[in-house]
């Protein structure tokens, strides 16, 4: 054990003296996110109070419908409406037909997956219910009808506190990306950083078991990424959280993030280890983060079956997800996460310590 | 007998980079391994710290092969590779108790070894600053304190003073000689049969991988 901790000890210390890797590896994460997250739900907010862009084509009867909604579309004017729309001048066309001075008929072009026509799309159809009530009461009055006769049911809705939303979701997702990639980054470096900086091969002569050479570059390993992890959920929750996290739900957090970045570290010693430099070290890490982001964006489609919760990484963001969105997880849930990855780590790093003595 | 190579061959691939090569080397004396590059010199030292395997043949290190007791071979030799790097941002005085933890010494064990290294190799002025301030010759004295740390019985240098001056190169073959003396099994790679002749006591001139000339230092012209 001693061996294990002197070599971890080591690396950490020579990590804490690498501004340059405290500055990109955790200040940049650690900061960036949540600015960014500020900044993309303040743009969010701009784009859903502000009028939507929209060219007009059609019936003068249009001009009222508009005027019963400036808060939700403003009209611009444009010589061609389909140009305008591609271009993105405007976020929608409507076009408006009209019988009897009355407007019958309201067609809705936007793009596909453009945000902006969305919100549009959704503003429009706001407006039109704004113009048809009125016109509704009417024919209900006539016939001796009053709205309430058309809605035999009422929902009455009541918001409770809880649930993670995106902010949860993307809370989740940081602890298990920062997680593997702090540790993984590392990791990559710690094997063929050796070779490449000439340090391997004194390493090697050295009387030292060979896991236990591997364990302490991995507990280096797995500490830093596991320290990212927590740091960047950390401010993330602060910035943007979705309310007051209770100590079980941080305790699930934390489990996640020290699963994930175990299971990243031991991978990447491994790949570390193949590899001649810690160039092509981190170019053989890229696809293990890019199936790391997979796994955990495709995590809705496996659900949170038992299933999921033995594959490692997956579970990992599993459980992260379960911690924020609605208390602590499950104890089966958290057992099957912690025994898959430490199982996965075993195996990654008796493969790593058979690398050591590779010509 | 310190080193005892029988037959050793090594191919890498369908290179064969040692061809059956045989030599021994006994304790207080210093061999100089010789020959152009590719000559197998520095594969040679490999074996013999347990970095690489021979593909045939035996190798003993104190009466230990080096591929079934590798450990023990560990214990018993320290290297100083040609291309060795430092721990840029750890001190000189740091990489010797990193060292010392990974040889098992304990701490006090380490500071005594680490004073007497750092003061006989004259790395009093520089031993606390990060290594990345080095020059070649201050990071080449880190190397050889690091490979005596252990007090090793075999001590294997790779072109040892290559790329050094002339004054900090006259300090490490000074260092080499007088371990030698010391009782040290020393075997020692170069191009350079000129400083081969000032630190050993026997030359094996290399070529393609077998031992084309023995000499004693004395007999060579």
């Amino acid at each position: 054990m001693r061996v294990v901790w002197a070599v971890a000890a080591k690396e950490l210390v020579d990590l804490s003296r690498d501004r340059r890797a405290l500055v990109l590896g955790f200040l940049v994460p650690v900061l960036a996110v949540p600015v960014m997250s500020l900044l993309v739900d303040a743009s969010t907010n701009r784009r859903l109070q502000s009028p939507s862009r929209v060219a007009v084509v059609g019936s003068p009867e249009a001009r009222e419908l508009l005027r019963l909604g400036e808060d939700l579309v403003e009209a611009v004017a444009v010589a061609d409406p389909k140009e305008a729309l591609r271009t993105g001048r405007v976020a929608a066309v409507l076009e408006v037909s009209a019988e009897a001075g009355e407007v019958k008929e309201v067609v809705v072009r936007y793009r596909a997956r453009d945000p902006d026509g969305l919100i549009a799309r959704e503003k429009v159809a706001q407006l039109v219910a704004r113009y048809a009530v009125p016109a509704v009461d009417r024919t209900l009055r006539a016939h001796g009808l009053d709205r309430e006769a058309l809605t035999p049911v009422r929902v009455r809705e009541e918001v409770v506190p809880g649930g993670s939303g995106w902010t949860g979701r993307l809370a989740a997702l940081l602890v298990v990306v920062w997680g593997f990639a702090g540790a993984s980054l590392l990791a990559a470096d710690l094997g063929a950083g050796e070779k490449e900086r000439g340090t391997w091969d004194a390493l090697r002569s050295a009387p030292v078991h060979r896991m236990a050479l591997v364990g302490g570059k991995f507990v280096a390993c797995w500490v830093a990424g596991a320290v990212l992890a927590v740091l960047s959920a950390s401010s993330q929750l602060l910035f943007s959280g979705p309310g007051p996290v209770e100590g079980a739900q941080l305790a699930g957090l934390l489990v996640a993030g020290l699963c994930a970045s175990a299971v990243a570290g031991s991978a990447a010693l491994v790949v570390g280890l193949l590899s001649r430099s810690a160039r092509e070290a981190n170019q053989w890490a890229m696809p293990l983060y890019l199936a790391a982001l997979a796994t955990a964006a495709g995590s809705d489609l496996v659900g949170g079956t038992r299933a999921a919760f033995a594959v490692p990484v997956l579970n990992a963001f599993l459980l992260a997800q379960r911690a924020l969105a609605g208390g602590p997880p499950e104890g089966t849930q958290v057992g099957s996460t912690v025994l898959s990855s430490a199982a996965v780590c075993l195996v990654l790093l008796a493969a790593a310590a058979r690398l050591v003595d590779r010509d | 007998m310190s080193v005892e190579l029988v037959g050793v061959c090594k191919r890498y691939g369908r290179a064969e980079v040692l061809r059956g090569l045989s030599f021994r080397v006994d304790a207080g004396e210093a061999v100089a391994l010789v020959g152009p590059n590719g000559a197998g010199k520095t594969t040679t030292l490999r074996i013999l710290a347990t970095l690489t395997r021979p593909t045939e043949g035996t190798a003993r290190v104190c009466g230990w092969d080096v591929t079934r007791h590798a450990d023990r071979v560990r214990h018993c030799v320290g290297i100083v590779a040609e291309q060795a790097g430092v721990y840029g941002r750890l001190s000189a005085l740091e990489t010797l108790h990193y060292f010392g933890a990974l040889y098992g010494l304990d701490r006090r064990e380490v500071q005594r070894r680490a004073e007497q290294l750092v003061s006989w190799l004259g790395m009093q002025e520089f031993c606390r600053s990060p290594a990345f301030t080095y020059s070649r010759g201050m990071r080449q004295r880190v190397q050889l304190a690091r490979a005596l740390l252990h007090d090793p019985s075999v001590l294997l240098l790779d072109e040892p003073t290559s790329g050094l001056d002339a004054s900090t190169a006259r300090v490490v073959r000074e260092a080499v000689r007088s371990l030698a003396r010391q009782g040290r099994c020393v075997v020692l790679a170069t191009h350079s049969q000129e400083e081969a002749l000032q630190v050993c006591d026997r030359l094996l001139r290399l070529e393609g991988g077998v031992v084309r000339d023995e000499l004693p230092s004395a007999c060579v012209p």
